[in-house]
Order: C-alpha cells, then structure tokens, then sequence
C-alpha cells in the first residue's frame, strides 16, 4: 500500500512557512528574514550539529527576488510532545538549551523556544525549525524565548512531575502553562520551594506588583556584562531542568504495564524463547526497514526488531512502561522510537482549523514496512469492543507488506480476565475467525502455535 | 592625586549603577510573548548582576586588581600596539 500524500502547512513565523507534500519538505523564506540563519547554516559549527543529527539537513532549493525556498529532508516518524515520554521532553529541552548556548559563540540566538521545534529520530531529539536562528543584540542580556521556554518545557514537566498532571495535555496548551495556571494547586511548601519559587511565585509576585521589569525587554548592557549575564540565565534554567529530571527518577514508579514482561506468568520461560525465535526468524525473512510494534510496553521486541536493522517505531499507551523502553533505547543507542500513542484512540489532528499537527494515522498509513500486534489483539477485541475485521483492516493499512500477528485464544488466562462475565458475546472468536479475517487482507506464510495455546503469523499483505 | 582618582571612579561608578538601572534604550522586538511575571524576574536578575559586575569591576580598578580576563585582554592587545 503506498504512503498517503500529505500536505501540511506551518504559518504562525511571520518570516517564513514550512510545506510537506508527500516527502518533501519545503520552507519559504521571505527575503531578509533568514540572514542570520542561513549564515549559522553554512558555518562548520552547524555542519557539526548536522552530522551529530541534532539540527536538520537544510538546502537552498530556489532564491527568488522576494523568497527563498530551502528543502529538508523528512524525518522518518514525526511525534509530537503530547506523545513523547518524559525522558524524551528532558531531552528535547537539552537540545534546545545545547543549541542556544552554542549560538551565543555567533553572535546568533534562538527567537522561540517549544518542543514543537523538535522532532525524533529514534531517541535523538533533532531541532527541525531553523528560522528559529536570529542575531542577537549584544547588549541585551535578556533571552526574550526565556518564557516561552518556562511555559512550554519546565512547567508541563514540573507539573507532571509534582502535581501528576499528564504530559499529553499539551495538546490543548500550544504555548505552554502560566505560571498562574500552577499557582493554585501547588502547597505552601511547594511553592516556596525551586523550581516553583522561580517559574511561579517570584514570577506572580511581580506580575502582581505591577513591576516596570514586567514590561521591560529593553534593559542594555556592556556585550562582555550582556553575555556572561545571558549564559547565567541559561545556567539557570539548565539548573531547574536538572532538578526536576532528577525529581522524576525518584518518583519513577510502577505503573500497570510497566513489569509486565517480567511477571507474564503465562508465558513459561520456554514459550517467551520460542516466541522471541519466531519474531527474530519473520523479521530476519522479511528483512523491513522500517516496523510499527503496537502495544509494544516496555520494547522486548521492538529491541528485536532494532536488532534486525531496522527503524522502530513503538506505540504503547503506558506512560511508565514506554519510558523504560525510551530510557533503554537511548542508553543502548537503538533506532526505537518509543511513544504514547493508542491505536483504538489515535491522536487526532490539533490546530488551528485542525491542519497544524497530523493525526496519529496520518504519519503512519503504509509508512512500516512491517507491523508487529504481539500480545495485543485480545485487548483491542474486548476491552476496546473492535470487531476483528476492523483490526485487520487497520493493520493492512499502516503495513506497506508484512505483519507479525499473535493469537491469542479464549483458552488464554489473559483473554479471559478481559472476558469477564460476556463470554456468550465474543463466543465466535477463535482462530478460524480470525483467519477468515485476515484472509481478506493478507495472505499467512508462517504459523507457529505455542504450547501455551498462543498462535503466531507472519502475514503478507494482498 | 590618589584621592581625587580613587573619588572619580567611584563617581563614576555610581553614575553608571544608575543608568544601568534606568536601562531604557533601545527596544527589542520579540517573534514570541515573553511573558511578564517570568520577564521582571530575568530583567530584575539581569539588573541586579549586571549592577554587581560592573561594581566588581570598578573596586577592583579602585584597588588596582586586574582580573585574569583583563590581563589576557591587556597582553592581546601589546602586539598590535607594538606593531603600530
């Protein structure tokens, strides 16, 4: 099945728009507005950045007499922050600190600062929007995104981290929180202790005030004073993403999903290796450059995949248990990228006129080479009530050939917590059913059944 | 004469604590809202340290102390001066 077009226009920077159609990237410069950035480009410095795969390939395409048109290449899975795991926005901010700093050595600052400047390749964050780059003014020791970098990086996270609210949710915060959105439900001592006594209440007390300082983006120095006062104030925020970084690993806990792989009672150790040889021996066969694992909790066999050589995108709708997956891939350096993300509730389109981030299925519809719905149908059947027609025709969808599939049979411990008290309903589904199902779509070239009752399928699709 | 020298940096010194904390010059036009509360703490910080810095820098010149920075600054500048 060949990768849906897409179109997909950016249009709030005055300076310029980004354009995808199909797989191409393109962005419109208007004349004079991306000087600065352009000269950072071509400079070794950002060559360097390039190759380390932390700021996006950029090619001047045409020069017109009031454009310039520059051509990215298109990042493989773009995600977006309301999917990421929390190690993935530390590292997002790292990055965009990283890249700030290193722009002070040009005479060059960032002009905004939101994750939604970054995209993933793996577990690499990469900064996507260059005319983010401007010149600075050397005598401003001011760093004008510093809120903005506040709003849409430290507080989600400092929220999620003390007060449980969900990273997702910045769907609905395109610029971030306020500090006056935490301030009410934070305690005494909370808000008297760091971060929130910086990024909240010394904030709402001048706001309150009426400081001139609130209104002030004029303040000029000598450039030596500037300078070393603006990396201070980057000092300090790096300071503050470390505290709450090091907060979250304190409060990481165990969640529903996270220690599943490690207590499936159901599968005997000598199951679990059959299982891993069959999924090791289809991707070997099928050789995919690219895989979708649905459902793949903490990335036992998305690392499989990643072995096999190829780009992984793993989904799960576990927050903790793809964090382990995300926190191993990059300590182990693999092409996985894991996100939250629920193939029976995929994340919609958001925006303005909903045409700003793509939906969920929209980035992925015949971009795998091969999906793999391990320990995951029996879930989608009964606890999210999709017919199995449906799955199938989902699963051919986001496959452009093959899938690796796990049965999972009503004999199954599993299949049967989930049945709970509605077995005359979902009565009809065995392994014949879900053949019929997936003949429709795909043909099976491998079956292995398990002696736990599980069945495996390397399908291809028709 | 050590006197008189000594009382017209710290003069000086103190004229510049006060333009600095006036600071109004030159605007700076932002592509993002740079908050307000968030915004006085950086600009209240910057003043405050930039205040301390160039205090720093002129006790330091009052008591004839010359920072690493400004001897390296001093001994980059002696070729050129010589090759003049």
């Amino acid at each position: 099945m060949a990768a849906a077009e897409l179109t997909l226009g950016t249009f709030r920077d005055p300076a310029g728009s980004l354009r995808i159609a199909g797989d191409r990237v393109l962005r419109e410069v208007r004349r004079g507005h991306a000087d600065a950035a352009m000269r950072f480009l071509q400079s070794p410095a950002a060559q360097e950045w390039v190759a380390q795969g932390r700021l996006i390939p950029t090619r001047i395409l045409r020069e017109e007499s009031n454009t310039l048109t520059l051509e990215h290449p298109r990042v493989f899975f773009p995600s977006y922050p309301w999917e990421w795991t929390p190690s993935a926005w530390v590292a997002a901010a790292d990055l965009t600190l990283d890249l700030c700093e290193e722009l002070l050595d040009h005479g060059l600052i960032l002009k905004d600062a939101t994750p939604l400047n970054v995209l993933f390749q793996g577990t690499q964050p990469i900064l996507v929007d260059v005319l983010s780059i401007e010149e600075r003014d050397p005598a401003s020791p001011l760093w004008l995104a510093y809120a903005q970098f506040v709003r849409t990086f430290l507080l989600p996270l400092a929220a999620y981290v003390s007060l449980g609210w969900p990273l997702a949710a910045s769907m609905q915060n395109r610029d971030g929180y306020e500090p006056a959105d935490l301030a009410p439900h934070l305690s005494r001592w909370q808000r008297w202790r760091e971060p929130f006594r910086s990024l909240v209440t010394l904030p709402l007390m001048l706001e309150s005030s009426g400081s001139e300082s609130a209104h002030n983006t004029r303040v000029q120095q000598q450039p030596a004073a500037a300078m070393r006062l603006l990396r201070g104030n980057l000092g300090q925020l790096r300071r503050h993403l470390r505290r709450i970084e090091k907060r979250m690993s304190r409060r990481r806990v165990a969640s529903r999903w996270s220690g599943y792989a490690s207590n499936a009672d159901h599968y005997s150790p000598g199951d679990q290796e059959s299982k891993r040889r069959f999924v090791e021996e289809a991707l070997t066969a099928v050789a995919p450059r690219s895989v979708l694992d649905l459902g793949a909790n903490s990335g036992v066999y998305s690392r499989v995949a990643a072995a096999c050589g190829a780009t992984v995108v793993a989904w799960d709708t576990d927050v903790q248990a793809t964090e382990e997956n995300f926190r191993k891939a990059q300590q182990r350096d693999l092409q996985i990228a894991p996100i939250l993300a629920n193939p029976a509730r995929p994340t919609p389109s958001a925006g303005w006129r909903n045409s700003e981030s793509l939906s969920l299925l929209d980035r992925s519809r015949g971009r795998f080479d091969c999906v793999m719905m391990l320990g995951l149908i029996h879930h989608l059947l009964l606890s999210e009530q999709i017919p199995l027609g449906e799955i199938l025709g989902l699963l051919r969808e986001l496959t452009a050939g093959w899938a690796i599939v796990e049965w999972v049979p009503a004999s199954d411990p599993r299949f049967a917590d989930l049945l709970r008290g509605r077995d005359e309903l979902y009565r009809h589904l065995d392994e014949a059913a879900f053949l019929r199902a997936a003949e429709r779509h795909f043909t099976v070239v491998i079956r292995e059944a398990l002696p736990n009752g599980r069945v495996l399928f390397a399908l291809q699709g028709r | 004469m050590q006197i008189v020298r000594r009382t017209a940096l710290a003069a000086i010194a103190s004229i510049e604590m006060a333009v600095l904390l006036a600071a109004l010059t030159k605007p700076a036009y932002g592509y993002v809202d740079p908050g307000s509360g968030l915004l006085a703490v950086q600009v209240g910080g910057s003043m405050l340290a930039g205040g301390l810095f160039i205090l720093r820098s002129k006790l330091r010149r009052l008591f004839g102390l010359t920072s690493a920075n400004d001897k390296s600054e001093r001994e980059k500048q002696t070729p050129a001066e010589s090759s003049e």
